[in-house]
């Protein structure tokens, strides 16, 4: 059977990649995801938490108990969230192994 | 801010996003990035708590399939609502109406004015309908249970309200000239009106 492919919303799919190294709290997660997509996605911690919500729901993260403090609350990826990512990826790579292909980069022309 | 999302969102991530929002205020030092913070939170809170609410209500099983098609009966009156309050607003401040702008213009009034409504009006009379006649059914089998879709009645009398608006509002002045001329000549309140909608397109 034909496995469906359900593409992430850009903000799940930016949080998942910053909690792929280590787990992190949710301002970590925010400066993360600034620095991976250098500079170019800021998130709202309102935002943010929608996103973790619906990810934690999803059981793509889950909730560290690091700490006692309740401001102060850890995620990490699961085994479905990494799944979830590297499928992601993947489509992403064979997105750009395409693009490269067809010789669509800006400044590439064919 | 916290107050705008459902309690249950609140208990388990206010805490969190409260102080994540104290960090990102605290690692800034400029004020106007400090304002450009505020601004991205109070531009995704509408949107979030909105979404979240919804969230909220489905998971309390309250967003049965006829409260979003409520829902999206009233959704569709509101462009209505708010080009009159716009229009009220416009007319308190400048002592001006807003008869000449692209909200009054074709087809964009006709769309606000009497597509969406009649569209709203639609969707609350067949939900009614289906409504009532599920209820029958039920009521076959159990004769005291009567459920009667207040909710969906409201709706449909609103976008109802609001469509006799659009077609008999230029018509007011005739009727409350001549009140008695106007009943027992219908035709005429008619000319009366396509005149007065005339004048409004026209000057």
């Amino acid at each position: 059977m034909k496995r469906h492919y359900n593409q992430l919303p850009q903000v799940a799919f930016s949080i998942l990649l910053a909690l792929s190294l280590k787990p992190r709290h949710g301002y970590e997660i925010i400066k993360q995801v600034e620095d991976d997509s250098r500079g170019k996605v800021s998130l709202s911690s309102g935002a943010l938490y929608t996103s973790i919500k619906q990810l934690h729901d999803n059981k793509f993260i889950e909730e560290l108990s690091l700490t006692n403090d309740p401001r102060r609350r850890y995620y990490r990826l699961t085994d479905g969230g990494r799944a979830a990512l590297n499928q992601e990826l993947e489509y992403y790579r064979n997105s750009l192994e395409l693009a490269g292909q067809r010789q669509i980069f800006p400044g590439q022309h064919a | 801010m916290l107050s705008f999302y459902p309690e249950h969102y609140r208990e388990q991530y206010g805490m969190q996003a409260a102080q994540t929002l104290d960090d990102m205020l605290a690692d800034t030092s400029s004020r106007g990035k400090r304002a450009l913070i505020w601004a991205r939170e109070l531009l995704v809170l509408p949107g979030n708590a909105a979404e979240q609410h919804l969230i909220e209500l489905s998971r309390r099983g309250h967003l049965r399939p006829r409260t979003l098609v409520d829902m999206i009966a009233l959704a569709l009156l509101l462009p209505f609502v708010l080009a009159i309050v716009i229009d009220e607003f416009s007319e308190y401040f400048s002592s001006s109406h807003l008869y000449g702008s692209w909200l009054w213009s074709l087809p964009v009034l006709l769309i606000w004015a009497l597509v969406l409504p009649l569209f709203s009006l639609a969707i609350s009379s067949i939900a009614l309908i289906l409504s009532l006649l599920r209820s029958r059914q039920r009521q076959v089998k159990s004769p005291h249970h009567l459920q009667i879709p207040w909710q969906t009645i409201v709706v449909g009398v609103l976008a109802l309200g609001l469509l006799s608006l659009t077609v008999f509002h230029d018509s007011v002045q005739c009727w409350t000239t001549n009140p008695g001329n106007a009943i027992a000549n219908i035709s005429q309140t008619s000319q009366c009106t396509s005149q007065t909608m005339l004048r409004i397109d026209f000057h």
